[in-house]
């Protein structure tokens, strides 16, 4: 009797010190349910276990408010010229297949379309968007993010357009609208991602944005506030700021190629 | 500028300031981590290319700042010790009466951000590292072990001890300068 105690005691200790090892991973969501079920019976006997899993939550949570480390300016000045360092030149040139033109991308998916069945269609729309691209001129604004937005549409419109080997859905669709490319930038000093998007025979931009950026300026937190979205016009130009779930989205394009707001279709997720 | 300059700053500057406060918590010394920032920054640079277009530049730029580091340890030579497992049966856990949840949680309020810097720097890196990258950087054991090159459940444990250890520095060190003041007091009546 007095043995198989033993055994029972020695496989609880067993258990019990294996399971401290997935006490992190039960804190921050981390398990698959089997282990979850484990490591919850277990920890509804075991006072030292729940003792470190409450220390793990408090760390945990008092570390995520941790301020951030600012670098110093000279530093900050060394980054700003480290491009002017020669990068290597098999990376180079390995790099350049991944950015064509607007036009050049067009042309590439003309040819796919022209030999495949069915593709003719599309094929000529394609066309029309090649010769028929008339890009307004772009205006300029004082609001950090349209500025950023502003300069990377400019940029993309006259120069190239970065091709994305994997897409991932945009954060608003619409009739007509499709995706081109999507790519990394920054918008208002944060992370963002742009979709390229053709609607009718221009081009679109939209950005997700960080949410701090979106309501920074006082304009557009007021707009946002007393109409559901802020959208300003110049020049042939449109942009429009809209929330989302947890972030911000940004459009940018000609204002004849701007769906309707009923049209939109925004993903809240 | 070229337009691969223009966007690797486009990129990269943002993430700048978080590079280095994940650097400088692993040393005591701001210059060092600013040299292995700097030299990251300029590996990156050189290979830009490298960066994939599903990867996410802040922790493509983490996996450079870790191999940057990790030579600059070697070269020292100053290789990992073996750490100390910590267990929910550690002695210093157990015999203060701050290492139950309530009184835990009320001596990290009392923790000052010096005292957690100090006391995230003594842990051994490899615990360090993880601990920095989740809690403080807030990314998921997926993107730790795409970083450090380590299996998810290696990520789990470290981590579940780096927390461990942590707790036990902090209320070793709460006791001992509470300890501090209790004699200078007492002196200080004889």
């Amino acid at each position: 009797m007095n043995a198989s105690y033993n055994t029972e005691d020695t496989k609880w200790q067993e258990l019990h010190t294996a399971l401290q090892d997935l006490l992190a991973g039960y804190a921050d969501n981390e398990l698959e349910d089997d282990e979850v079920m484990i490591v919850e019976a277990h920890l509804a006997g075991c006072r030292l276990c729940r003792d470190d899993l409450a220390r793990q939550f408090s760390l945990s949570h008092h570390l995520s408010s941790l301020p951030l480390e600012r670098m110093s300016a000279s530093l900050h000045e060394k980054l700003d010229r480290i491009t002017e360092q020669p990068q290597n030149t098999v990376e180079t040139q390995r790099q350049t297949p991944k950015v064509s033109t607007p036009a050049r991308w067009l042309e590439r998916q003309w040819l796919k379309l022209a030999f495949s069945t069915g593709g003719w269609a599309t094929a000529f729309a394609l066309v029309v968007t090649l010769y028929m691209q008339q890009i307004p001129n772009v205006p300029h604004s004082n609001i950090p993010m349209v500025a950023d937005a502003l300069s990377e549409y400019q940029t993309a419109q006259q120069d190239i357009l970065p091709v994305s080997q994997q897409l991932t859905e945009a954060p608003a669709s619409w009739p007509g609208g499709t995706l081109l490319s999507s790519w990394e930038t920054s918008i208002g000093g944060a992370p963002a991602q742009v979709y390229a998007m053709r609607s009718g025979k221009d081009i679109v931009f939209q950005y997700r944005i960080n949410e701090s950026v979106l309501f920074r300026n006082p304009e557009v937190r007021q707009a946002i506030a007393q109409q559901g979205s802020y959208s300003s016009e110049k020049n042939g130009t449109e942009i429009r700021a809209l929330p989302m779930k947890s972030s911000g989205l940004l459009m940018v394009g000609p204002r004849r190629a701007m769906p309707a707001v009923n049209d939109l279709k925004i993903k809240t997720i | 500028m070229s337009h691969t300059a223009q966007q690797f700053q486009q990129l990269t500057t943002p993430w700048r300031d978080r590079l280095f406060s994940v650097a400088v918590r692993q040393t005591d010394s701001r210059q060092r981590a600013e040299d292995w920032v700097q030299e990251s920054m300029l590996k990156a640079w050189k290979h830009f290319s490298d960066l994939k277009e599903t990867e996410t530049v802040y922790a493509w730029l983490l996996k450079i700042l870790h191999s940057v580091i990790v030579d600059d340890v070697r070269r020292e030579s100053r290789r990992a010790q073996l750490a100390p497992v910590v267990s929910v049966e550690d002695e210093e856990l157990q015999k203060h009466s701050s290492s139950a949840a309530g009184p835990f949680e009320e001596l990290l309020q009392k923790q000052n951000q010096e005292q957690v810097k100090t006391a995230i720097s003594t842990l051994p890196s490899e615990f360090r590292e993880v601990l920095l990258f989740r809690d403080v950087e807030g990314l998921s054991y997926l993107e730790i072990s795409e970083i450090l090159g380590i299996p998810k459940g290696t990520v789990m444990s470290r981590l579940s001890r780096a927390r461990r250890m942590l707790s036990s520095i902090i209320i070793k060190s709460s006791n001992n300068s509470s300890n501090h003041v209790r004699a200078k007091s007492t002196g200080g009546m004889s």
